[in-house]
């Protein structure tokens, strides 16, 4: 029987001495790796990558990565859009659209007054120029490649198809006329389907040109998460940068008693470290101890101002990644107390002035939209001026 | 389901004598002494069920703040040092108190990985760590088991209550009641058990320490 309750002793003993600090750091990624998911579609178009600066989790992030087919870039929409007026606003829309189970066309058509038609999309009465921050983007290509089903993939998702066609994210900025920007995280599934495979991962679609993309691969969790970042730009040189999020729901048991259940603060950690390196111009970060109350937001306010928005896969409003993600995005609109999962307050929206103050939330913007479209997410959206 | 949810409370309390082995009736029926082996095996345990504990009680809670790792590690060290503090008690005095812990602990141990293992074939990014994980969680709900299930029953409780009263309590914030329960319960358990094992007449081992003041 002692020998029993030693084995647990040890047990304790060793998970104790487990339970050791949580750090993240961010780095400029290297130039020269193979990982397909490294390179744009479209030749020309440059994206800087940002990754953890620690060892395990960038060997996750490219065992994960080689998965994955290459990102996709059209900078340019291909419809016309009128052009971005000194006193207009742009609508920045956070949304999880479940594989494609999201209906965006019919979604832009109700909400934002936007029909989408392959050679001529129609403008309604009182339309503005939008950006979709898009959550599980999906893609099918032969360029994904083939990898052993040894592999622990994430399961398939299909969705119930939208009534005009289960359209991946590339057909959907296609059908809009829309600029895009793509980088999948992660496999949707083993599956070959008539010689195609999915990925999945974060998009931007916007009704203005993208430019400076930047994807920022997250700390690793229990997944492969990598946020994109664009920036547009308004009238008179006017800039905003706009930052499509998606966090991990949940780590391994194990490793969530490991690091006290910091997954989603440390990732959110890194996001913000990136997104201070892009405006510094630096190459690695310092190290900020997750956790033990520290927060490195970088200078506030930066030379552009930034939104970040998406899924944080939060289940309260007041968990220390929101409350982190407020601390560094401090004229985000205000918690309005409406869940967007369930019961559960998922999606939001953070934003930040630059020093020059020329772009603002729009005060009282924000609102959640209250069909889901299709989704299991409902979206949020708030407005922005940018003025000159 | 706000209302479901307190029943579900109310039965969990009222039902553990039923089918909670062990306990302050069958302790008593154990052989009495104690013995500095048993006192090492009752530290080891009682650290162990005391910091897993500690650290399950923490997650939904310290997650609340930015501190969320010193949060974490001040619970996981206090119920680590009770436990420690209670089982060296209870093994000093009473090896057939501390025997019925060990063999609920085992128990759990086996039901908990059991869990794990049925994660583990299920959840892609589950592994044996994981596995032994949700071992060591059983482990630390089994050594106590009537601590454990009245805990669990009195949290729920008050939890259920405060989603009632309160329409910002989260959902997530009844189950880190549950599971604060849980730690109070079984924690507490182990204190009683120190205790009585202490007053049960066991006779006792010599500490080999000596302090100085």
């Amino acid at each position: 029987m002692m020998r029993r309750v030693g084995v647990f002793g040890a047990g304790a003993t060793a998970l104790l001495s487990a339970a050791c600090a949580t750090s993240a750091g961010m780095r400029l990624g290297p130039a020269d790796r193979e990982c397909p998911g490294r390179d744009a579609a479209a030749e020309g178009e440059a994206i800087t990558w940002y990754e953890p600066s620690g060892p395990s989790d960038a060997e996750s992030n490219e065992r994960w990565c080689e998965t994955v087919g290459p990102a996709v870039v059209e900078t340019l929409p291909r419809a016309s859009f009128p052009r971005f007026g000194p006193r207009d606003s742009i609508a920045v829309v956070a949304w999880n659209i479940l594989i494609g189970g999201g209906d965006v066309p019919l979604f832009l058509e109700e909400v934002l007054g936007y029909e989408c038609h392959t050679r001529s999309p129609a403008q309604n009465a009182g339309f503005s120029h939008f950006v979709l921050l898009i959550q599980e983007a999906h893609r099918r290509s032969e360029a994904i490649p083939d990898v052993p089903e040894s592999f622990k993939f994430p399961p398939r998702i299909v969705p119930e198809p939208p009534s005009e066609g289960w359209l991946d994210i590339v057909e959907l900025a296609d059908t809009c006329g829309l600029a895009l920007f793509y980088v999948p995280s992660q496999r949707n599934g083993p599956q070959t389907v008539d010689g195609e495979r999915e990925d999945k991962g974060n998009a931007i679609l916007s009704t203005l040109p993208l430019e400076d993309l930047v994807a920022i691969a997250l700390p690793f969790e229990a997944g492969r998460k990598v946020a994109v970042a664009a920036t547009i730009g308004g009238s008179s040189g006017t800039r905003l940068r706009v930052t499509s999020v998606h966090l991990d729901i949940a780590s391994t048991l194990y490793r969530t008693l490991k690091t006290a259940n910091t997954a989603r603060l440390r990732q959110s950690a890194g996001l913000i470290q990136a997104l201070a390196l892009i405006e510094t111009g630096g190459v690695t970060s310092g190290l900020v101890n997750v956790g033990s109350g520290e927060t490195d937001c970088g200078d506030l306010p930066g030379p552009i101002a930034t939104v970040a928005a998406g899924d944080f896969n939060t289940w309260s409003a007041g968990e220390s990644a929101i409350d982190q993600m407020r601390l560094c995005f401090p004229d985000s609109p205000p918690w309005d107390g409406e869940p967007t999962y369930g019961a559960f307050p998922t999606d939001f929206i953070f934003v930040r002035r630059a020093a020059d103050g020329r772009v603002a939330y729009v005060d009282g913007s924000q609102r959640r939209i209250e069909k889901r479209y299709g989704s299991d997410h409902q979206a949020r959206i708030a407005w922005l001026r940018l003025s000159e | 389901m706000r209302l479901f949810a307190l029943c579900l409370a109310v039965a969990c309390s009222l039902s553990f004598p039923a089918w909670a082995p062990g306990g302050a009736g069958g302790a008593l029926a154990q052989e009495t002494t104690g013995s500095a082996g048993a006192a090492i095996g009752g530290a080891a345990l009682g650290a162990a069920s005391g910091a897993m504990l500690g650290v399950t009680a923490s997650l939904i809670p310290c997650a609340k703040t930015l501190s969320q790792l010193t949060c974490s590690r001040a619970s996981t060290l206090s119920a680590g040092l009770i436990g420690l503090g209670s089982g060296t008690l209870v093994g000093a005095w009473d090896s057939g108190r501390l025997g019925s812990a060990a063999k609920g602990a085992a128990i759990g141990f086996g039901a908990g990985a059991a869990v794990g293992f049925v994660l583990k074939e299920v959840v892609r990014q589950y592994g044996w760590l994981d596995v032994l994980s949700t071992g060591a969680i059983g482990m630390a709900f089994g050594a106590q088991p009537e601590g454990t299930a009245l805990g669990l029953g009195a949290g729920l409780f008050v939890g259920s209550v405060l989603w009632l009263a309160i329409p910002s309590y989260e959902l997530p914030d009844l189950a880190a009641a549950g599971l604060i329960g849980v730690a109070a319960g079984s924690l507490t358990a182990w204190v009683v058990d120190a205790v009585q094992a202490n007053s049960s007449g066991g006779s006792g081992v010599t500490i080999p320490f000596s302090f100085t003041i």
